[in-house]
């Protein structure tokens, strides 16, 4: 099913319905119109967001003739919460939250492409003094526990030779808070991700001491320690497949435009991460977007996305996280993919 | 026994009384002087609400005149103080101690040793026949009882001074008169001077060496009466011509007071 | 024997009834009703219950909680009662002492979080604040009451035994107060453990409240469900106890 609409998106529903109102209802055909035209959408101010972001700031998805609503959630399992609770209908989320609703046997959701790559814009930063690894010894860590940072942490840490429970105070703390409790010397070390991760670089006295490039899947597979991934809710798929199908265009055409207009997508990003041009130019920078092109390969069973993710899925096993690995391929679909 | 020839103990001075309440001023006593001597029994009648309570109550130091003195022994009352033991209408024991843990109190607060004190409180048990009970709390007592465990309390301290507000007021009339006699026997025994209040006149007359009779509110003393019945003040007694004309001259004195307020017994 | 007969009567219904309520639950869960991430089976809440104590994790959360309870609960018991005491006794220091407690005692022990971490740190002295910050002022206001509900004429029998002010405090207020105070004190212990879960929400690695909420993360509402369940447990448990501590500390009420 091909869509020809083109329509404006905003952060508002009454707006978007308004906009829907002005178009021109015979540039496309019956068949391919969005059964549904607004799309509410889980996000935050992390990377994987931007290109929704900059789809609803850039009227993107308003060509298709969607409306798109951005709920705000600071975490991933929320978000995962809300999406099987049929709160929201599309979300990206970190993969370890993917994972854990997977391992429960939950099926009210599908995985429907994976949109960005990165690997230096998540990491452990330490203050100055703490030169490796082994220096954490004695000292005080955090992370939030339960994300891609902890799975960071747990899994340096065994290159290290640490152990979390013996050889350091492993703290659970959230990326928010990360930053008071390094400048008041609550914490020696602390693994975040962007923009908390830049503000944290930023502060005088604190360095990277490690980054994704250094988890063990990174080095054998490419594979951070929590991709992203798009993440559709099973009946919304199947009740409104046109809506879908509307929203991975006009989702990709973001992506297309975050890699060929960076500049252009990082003005309206500030507005969601609040950081300043430069350090946004930066993250963009970092990132290597996935384009709708390349999505089925990576999507497709055994396509190298999903088997890195099964393969994260038994790092996760091993390290008492979830109960068992789930066969991720059975929650992939390619049927929304262009 | 002449108790009047004895030493002024207690000397209620010109005594006033005011309160503040809802209705305004109220004056509970006005202008009232009263002369307690050592080894007394005196019993105050009065009828209800005329200011009895007020008046032991400042002998006890709970409460200070508006103007007037109290002195004991010569000496203002500035406080509450031990020398006048009280005992109450209610009892006042403690509910968290045994029995003879409330005998005991007033030795503890003296610091007295333990076993000394167990002895003390024993003695006084003993004397209020309570044997057996040491050990009970006083819920499991008998209003009866309690009063007497109240009484061996109050005695265990040996204060010099026993005040006693209306003690015997809320016990059936058979348990009433058994604590009559034991007081009386108390009385004789240990010489202690005792203030007594009650608006039985029966009572009174049972039970003192002198009666003070107090008016209705504000309260004075209308007459002091001698009471020379002779003991054991038994039926004979009380079916005497002696103990009718004291009677009649308690009734005909504050006949108009009574009229007022005054529940006449007749024992 | 007749006595055991009247109790162990509604003890059976009880028991009937719990069963008949988890096999309800149990069979409308094995129905495929309802999806496990919202509601899962008594069983499943079971097995994970087996699995987390034999992985000792179980108790070492239930044990970290309790202590903590424990410790912020006796601290604030252990000054609060003097404190209550003290104040319900003195007008003037009342006085001085009331807008304090009034403004404190509204204050939810969520709301000393942010401050806590930033005066304590991510500490256990932190945790323990948090559940003394939440269960203090209201424990407070009970003794004062208590202390306010004793009987005038026992302070003045005391006095005219020659007690001084210290000895009726001890000897008259404490005593008289106790029983109000350990009904309040039972109270507050279930105050504090809200305190202590709520604590447990931030920066903890360990507790019912860090169970809770990691299972949360992942999804697993067993976990999730056998916290809530641990935490009903426990405190059934000290109730238990504190009733027979309570019986020992107050011989005269039976």
């Amino acid at each position: 099913m091909q869509l020809k609409k083109v329509n404006i998106s905003t952060l508002l529903l009454a707006l978007t319905m308004a906009v829907m109102l002005t178009l021109a209802p015979g540039t496309a055909s019956a068949d391919n119109k969005p059964e549904k035209v607004t799309v509410i959408y889980g996000g935050s101010s992390w990377l994987g967001h931007y290109p929704a972001w900059v789809g609803m700031e850039k009227g993107l998805f308003k060509k298709h003739g969607l409306g798109v609503l951005f709920q705000n959630f600071y975490a991933s399992s929320g978000r995962m919460g809300s999406l099987i609770a049929g709160d929201l209908d599309v979300a990206s989320t970190g993969s370890i939250s993917a994972i854990a609703l997977m391992a429960v046997g939950n099926k009210s959701f599908f995985a429907f492409g994976t949109q960005d790559s990165y690997a230096t814009v998540e990491g452990i930063i330490a203050r100055d003094g703490i030169n490796s690894l082994k220096d954490l010894k004695g000292k005080k860590l955090a992370a939030p526990f339960a994300s891609s940072a902890h799975v960071l942490v747990l899994d340096l840490l065994q290159q290290a030779g640490l152990d979390p429970e013996k050889d350091l105070t492993l703290l659970n703390l959230k990326v928010n808070e990360m930053p008071a409790a390094m400048s008041s010397g609550e914490i020696d070390a602390c693994a975040a991700w962007t923009p908390h991760f830049n503000k944290l670089l930023n502060m005088k006295g604190n360095h990277l001491l490690a980054n994704d490039t250094e988890f063990s899947l990174y080095k054998k597979y490419k594979l951070g320690p929590g991709p992203d991934l798009l993440v559709v809710r099973k009946d919304f798929a199947q009740k409104y497949p046109n809506t879908c199908n509307a929203f991975v265009k006009g989702y990709f055409e973001a992506i297309d435009m975050l890699i060929n207009k960076p500049e252009e997508c990082a003005q309206v990003l500030v507005k969601l991460t609040n950081l300043n041009m430069e350090d946004q130019m930066t993250v963009l920078k970092d990132i290597e977007w996935i384009p709708g092109s390349k999505q089925k390969a990576l999507m497709s069973d055994p396509g190298d996305f999903v088997k890195g993710m099964q393969k994260l899925g038994d790092f996760l096993t091993r390290h008492g996280q979830i109960d068992q690995s789930p066969m991720v391929k059975d929650w992939v679909t390619t049927d929304m993919l262009p | 026994m002449d108790t009047l020839n004895g030493q002024s103990k207690i000397c209620v001075n010109n005594v006033t009384k005011c309160f503040s309440s809802k209705q305004g001023e109220v004056t509970a006593l006005k202008d009232l002087s009263l002369d307690i001597r050592d080894g007394e029994f005196l019993v105050v009648v009065g009828a209800s609400g005329c200011g009895k309570t007020t008046l032991i109550n400042m002998i006890a130091g709970f409460d200070t005149p508006s103007s007037g003195k109290v002195l004991l022994d010569g000496k203002p009352v500035t406080g509450i103080t031990p020398e006048c033991g009280m005992i109450f209408q209610q009892y006042a024991l403690f509910p968290w101690k045994t029995v003879q843990e409330n005998v005991e109190f007033g030795l503890k607060m003296k610091r007295i040793p333990k076993s000394e004190r167990k002895a003390i409180a024993a003695k006084f048990i003993d004397l209020v026949a309570l044997n057996g009970f040491e050990k009970s709390y006083p819920h499991h007592l008998s209003g009866g009882m309690k009063q007497r465990v109240s009484i061996a309390r109050a005695l265990a301290n040996d204060p010099e001074v026993m005040l006693l507000d209306e003690p015997f007021a809320a016990l059936d009339a058979m348990t009433r008169q058994v604590l009559q006699e034991q007081l009386v026997r108390i009385y004789e025994k240990h010489k202690k001077t005792i203030i007594f209040i009650t608006h039985s006149i029966d009572e009174a007359l049972l039970l003192s060496s002198r009666i003070a009779v107090m008016t209705a509110r504000p309260g004075r003393i209308a007459q002091e009466i001698v009471n020379d019945l002779p003991h054991p003040r038994n039926a004979d007694v009380q079916l005497s011509d002696n103990y009718m004309t004291l009677k009649r001259k308690i009734w005909d004195s504050v006949q108009a007071e009574v009229l007022k307020s005054m529940e006449v017994e007749t024992g | 024997m007749d006595k055991e007969n009247h109790s162990s009567k509604p003890i059976i219904i009880s028991i009937i009834s719990l069963t008949l309520f988890l096999g309800i639950w149990e069979l409308v869960c094995r129905g495929g009703l309802i999806d496990p991430v919202f509601m899962p089976a008594p069983s499943k809440i079971f097995a994970r219950a087996v699995k987390l104590i034999g992985n000792g994790e179980l108790m070492a959360h239930t044990l970290a909680s309790t202590r903590r309870v424990m410790v912020g609960f006796m601290i604030s018991s252990m000054v609060a009662i003097p404190f209550g005491i003290f104040l319900g006794s003195s007008r003037l220091f009342m006085a001085i002492c009331d807008p304090f407690i009034s403004l404190l005692r509204p204050l939810p022990s969520m709301s000393w979080i942010p401050l806590s971490l930033l005066w304590l740190g991510i500490t256990e002295t932190q945790k323990y604040s948090i559940v003394f910050m939440g269960s203090f002022a209201p424990s407070l206001l009970y003794i004062i009451e208590a202390t306010k509900s004793i009987d005038p004429l026992l302070i003045r029998a005391a006095r005219n035994l020659g007690a001084s002010k210290l000895d009726v405090m001890r000897e008259v207020i404490l005593p008289g107060a106790l029983p109000q105070i350990i009904s309040g004190l039972k109270v507050m212990l279930g105050i504090a453990w809200t305190c202590i879960i709520s604590a447990e929400l931030v920066a903890a690695r360990e507790g019912l409240g860090f169970m809770i909420m990691n299972g949360k993360e992942y999804f697993q509402t067993d976990t999730v469900m056998l916290g809530m369940v641990m935490i009903s447990i426990t405190v059934m448990v000290i109730d238990v106890v504190f009733k027979k501590f309570e019986r020992r500390l107050l011989p005269w009420t039976r």
